[in-house]
């Protein structure tokens, strides 16, 4: 039971953080603001969750990581979405979707 | 997901750097929420923490993060080493007893393992597919169809008319004698072969070549020998320029055209040889040599490869047409004659004989490993019960349970490991020690004990059941844990304390019962060896030096070589310390029981199908005296008894009994096939050459001087050790002949010991698997009851603190373990008559449910078992109630 909960936590929190690299690489920090900027505050993404996240999709193949240079001028570790991540990006996506929309049906039924 | 598994191999490479770069990574993630807290209008402490709390646990993100880079199982199993490392040096005692029995178990196993993989899988070594080899024997109606030797002729007719076999060679074995400038006279075994012997074995030679079709036609032309590796190594310095060269054996220049591979030891099972040379040079080398030719002389040994596809009984149908056809033939000398095919392992003169025996040796290592295996898995499983709270901690906290199985089967992989490398180095030396307790034979016994791919797989397979058969009862029982019954009563978990202690009390019952099995058997054939030791041999073995010697190799003749003989006797006798001597061309044992010899008895008509081939013995003057066997009747041979006097000979009770009953046989003749009528001057008291379990035979003797024989046993009784006298004899030999070498040096209680050879290997094995499986078995009694008194020292605090005495408490803990002791026994005695019986064939003068075992066995047993409770119940009678009442 414990571990299904998880499970579709995790394959949300996948699912933002490929769509957020969508535009560019990005390192950990600016995922978590990015993702909190744009979801207006909703979403605030625990740092503990996230970085294992990143992790793990990495060890997928998803992203590709690479150390560079920040706004700052500082060192950190960027994260690039592969080609078999915009395919596992777009696949998610869809099911996403067809999620959601069922949702919404089922709740409008009143 | 190959992908997967690199980026963990490559973290786990770079860990260090990994950690960094984790480490660095969330750092600027901090630093970054820092600044962004300051800018929020917080002071820099204030910012810092707020940054960390927002963060949400550094450490458990590292753990998360280190877990999802997939590396984790792998630095795992090293924690879960070093973890279940320490925890085996927490208790050295109990680590070294396990380790040492799981290696004493697996050791003798590999080593029985490398004994029956020379016999079965490689019985020939350096041979190419030795199981498509088999041996063609002759048979003779008239000698029950007993496999025979084949004689040359015929072995060239199978070779030419067969159509079922890709080739067809012949062997024999011949004595050499080696003389070469450098080094000492030296006597050395080797084969005469068919031309075709290294092809039809599939024998490539290391160096040189094999023999040419013309030095396989005409006897006498072409002295040509392959020598073996060893001997090469050995006497000729690996020097490749020696192909070419002549080396002298048996007065005869032989060059050396080859070299065999190493390892290549002949086509005779368990024997090694180290010349080979074509069958045609046999009238050369040896005395019988003029048996080449003859059709009815049956001198050699013949090896067939099967072509491929044809069935063995096709090939056994084809070679039984071919000698009928032979009989028709060669109506005089075939008459009667069949053959036979027999695959390697069954024929007579192969392995046969021993493969039972070693069978009940390889049970008998099992049995002790799987004891072995048995009482480790009980210490463990007591140990475990001991953990069973914080089983319960870690399970309530999140642990998988695969995951503390693992972690306890590692401790049991720890052990295993141990004891299987404790076992190898053990098994390594046993196969050594078992090969150094073959006697002296008189023929290059030996066997293809290498360590091979094989034998190391054999040991890491039972390596690796042993850790299952070992760890994982334990480590299941241990993890099948409710976490929060066990954290709360520890101690006090009645229920599965009883559970457990069922499966600990039955495995110490299995143990026990095992292990009277082992003592019983052990028993049987001890009382067996000590039967057959009581037997009166019919001679006096102690004390008597025996040395050997072949005159022909060094050209004498007969005339020259009784003379030798004869000058031999009067030094030797002449030594100091020797009390009498004398010579016989072969004092028979299990393994040279006596070439036969048919007799016509003077006034005796034989049945149509009964054997007249009779054993004998040729000997010196004084040999009876010599050797202490009694005469009951007539005198022995003497100086006046050579070859113009009348001829002679001696028979023995048996034969006496046999074909003159109820009378005397002296004065009454016999005749050797074609000899002269030789008239009986003595009786000889039976002697018993092959062991007390062979039964009497009937027995000749003939002298020296009348039947010469080129080979010869000087036999010397001596006032002290035998020893002692080797040197003077080998003097008298030198002075004589220097170039006669003496071979074969021996005494003759050794000699005397070879039929009961294989007895007394298997009476050391039993008794010591016995006694090991006896110790393990009260080991594992006292590790159950010691667990049990403190399981239940709350229980025993009450009682006493109640009234009972000590001895109270005593008795009832002795009473709990002999009951466990008990019904092991019965097991076991029910086991033993089972399974005695199968041992039946193998006993001497006891049966197979001899009482007196069984009960000394059985008291034995229940000593050690009354030993092993004693001491845990002394324990429980020392408990203190006040502090057994204060535990929890």
């Amino acid at each position: 039971m414990r571990k299904k909960k998880t499970d579709m936590l995790q394959g949300m929190l996948d699912l933002l953080i490929l769509r957020t690299l969508r535009q560019g690489p990005l390192n950990g920090w600016d995922v978590m603001q990015r993702i909190q900027i744009v979801s207006g505050d909703v979403f605030r993404v625990i740092p503990g969750s996230l970085y294992p996240a990143l992790h793990r999709l990495e060890a997928s193949g998803l992203v590709k990581a690479e150390w560079g240079a920040s706004d700052n001028n500082r060192r950190a570790k960027f994260y690039k979405l592969t080609a078999a991540g915009k395919k596992q990006l777009d696949a998610e996506w869809e099911t996403w979707k067809r999620f959601s929309g069922a949702v919404e049906l089922i709740l409008r039924d009143a | 997901m190959l992908s997967r598994l690199k980026t963990a191999l490559r973290a786990l490479l770079r860990r260090t750097q990994a950690e960094r770069e984790l480490d660095e990574e969330l750092r600027y993630h901090i630093e970054q929420q820092t600044e962004q807290n300051v800018r929020l209008g917080m002071n820099p402490e204030e910012a810092r923490y707020a940054a960390h709390k927002a963060f949400g646990g550094v450490e458990q993100a590292k753990e998360r993060s280190r877990d999802a880079r997939g590396v984790r199982w792998l630095e795992d199993i090293w924690h879960d080493l070093r973890y279940g490392a320490r925890m085996l040096m927490k208790n050295p005692g109990f680590t070294l007893i396990a380790a040492l029995t799981l290696a004493l178990g697996i050791g003798a196993n590999t080593a029985i393992f490398t004994w029956l993989k020379a016999i079965y899988l490689e019985p020939l070594p350096g041979v190419a597919a030795s199981h498509r080899l088999v041996m063609l024997r002759s048979t003779w109606i008239k000698s029950a169809n007993s496999p025979m030797w084949v004689s040359y002729p015929n072995y060239k007719d199978y070779r030419d008319r067969n159509e079922v076999f890709s080739g067809l060679a012949a062997f024999n074995d011949i004595s050499f004698n080696l003389v070469d400038g450098k080094g000492q006279p030296e006597r050395i075994w080797g084969s005469l072969v068919s031309g075709n012997y290294f092809d039809v074995l599939g024998v490539r030679l290391a160096l040189g070549r094999t023999f040419t079709p013309d030095e396989d036609r005409t006897p006498g032309t072409h002295p040509v020998v392959v020598i073996s590796h060893r001997l090469w190594q050995r006497r000729f310095a690996s020097d490749p320029a020696l192909i070419g060269k002549t080396i002298r054996l048996n007065q005869l220049d032989f060059t050396v055209i080859g070299v065999a591979p190493k390892g290549f030891r002949g086509s005779y099972m368990g024997l090694e040889y180290d010349l080979w040379a074509p069958a045609i040079m046999y009238p050369q080398v040896s005395p019988s040599g003029h048996h080449l030719d003859l059709r009815g002389s049956h001198h050699f040994l013949v090896i067939g490869r099967l072509r491929d596809g044809a069935p063995f009984e096709q090939a056994q149908v084809n070679v039984q047409a071919i000698a009928a056809q032979l009989a028709k033939d060669y109506p005089r000398e075939n008459e009667g004659e069949g053959a036979t095919l027999i695959t390697l392992i069954d024929d007579p003169e192969g392995f046969g004989p021993i493969a039972p025996s070693l069978m009940v040796l390889m049970a008998a290592a099992g049995l002790v490993l799987l004891i072995a295996c048995v009482n480790v898995a009980n210490l463990l499983l007591a140990r475990v019960a001991g953990r069973s709270r914080e089983m319960g901690i870690r399970l309530a906290l999140g642990a998988g349970r695969g995951r503390l199985v693992r972690q306890m089967l590692t401790e049991s992989l720890l052990l295993a490991v141990t004891g299987g490398a404790g076992g190898a180095l053990l098994a390594l030396w046993l196969s050594n020690a078992m090969s150094l307790m073959i006697p002296p034979m008189g023929y290059p016994v030996s066997l293809n004990l290498a360590w091979d791919y094989r034998v190391s797989g054999f040991a890491v397979a039972l390596t690796f059941l042993t850790v299952l058969a070992v760890g994982l009862v334990p480590a299941l029982r241990a993890t099948k844990v409710d976490p929060v019954v066990s954290i709360k009563n520890e101690g006090r978990a009645i229920g599965a304390l009883r559970r457990r202690s069922r499966l600990r009390g039955a495995l110490v019952v299995t143990q026990i019962a095992v292990s009277l099995v082992s003592l019983v058997c052990a028993g049987l054939f001890i009382r067996t060896l000590a039967r057959q030791l009581k037997v009166n041999p019919g001679f006096d073995p102690e004390r008597v030096l025996l040395v050997s010697m072949n005159l022909y190799p060094n050209g004498y003749d007969e005339k020259r070589g009784v003379e030798f003989y004869r000058q031999l006797l009067e030094r030797i006798a002449a030594l100091p310390g020797v009390v009498s001597a004398s010579l016989s061309d072969k004092v028979p044992n299990a393994w040279s029981g006596g070439a036969t010899w048919d007799h016509e008895i003077e006034g005796y008509a034989p049945r149509p199908d009964e054997p007249m081939g009779m054993v004998y013995e040729v000997v010196a003057p004084r040999y009876f005296q010599t050797m202490r066997i009694p005469l009951a009747e007539g005198r022995e041979f003497s100086e006046a008894d050579h070859a113009q006097s009348a001829p002679v000979a001696i028979v023995n009770e048996t034969m006496a009994r046999r074909y003159w009953p109820g009378q005397s046989p002296m004065g009454k003749r016999l005749r050797g096939g074609g000899g002269k009528w030789s008239a009986i001057i003595g009786v000889a008291r039976d002697v018993n050459h092959l062991g007390a379990r062979a039964p009497a035979r009937p027995f000749m003797y003939y002298p020296l001087a009348q039947d010469y024989s080129s080979q010869a046993t000087l036999v010397a009784r001596t006032a002290g050790d035998p020893w002692q006298a080797l040197s003077g004899v080998r003097g008298a030999v030198r002075a004589l002949d220097a170039t006669l070498p003496v071979f074969d040096e021996k005494t003759l209680a050794t000699h005397a010991g070879i039929p009961l050879f294989l007895d007394r290997i298997v009476v050391t094995f039993l008794s010591a698997f016995g006694l090991l499986a006896l110790t393990l078995a009260a080991i594992g009694l006292y590790g159950v009851m010691a667990y049990s008194v403190i399981a239940r020292t709350h229980e025993i605090g009450i009682r006493m603190a109640l009234g009972a005495r000590g001895l109270d408490v005593l008795k009832q803990v002795l009473k709990e373990g002999m009951v466990l002791a008990l019904i092991g026994m019965a097991i076991g005695l029910a086991a033993s008559f089972a399974s005695t019986r199968l041992m039946e064939s193998l006993l001497f003068g006891v049966s197979a449910t001899d009482a007196v075992t069984f009960v000394l066995a059985s008291l034995l047993l229940a000593a050690i078992a009354l030993l092993a409770c004693y001491l845990p119940a002394r324990r429980a009678t020392k408990v203190d109630p006040m502090i057994a009442l204060r535990r929890n």
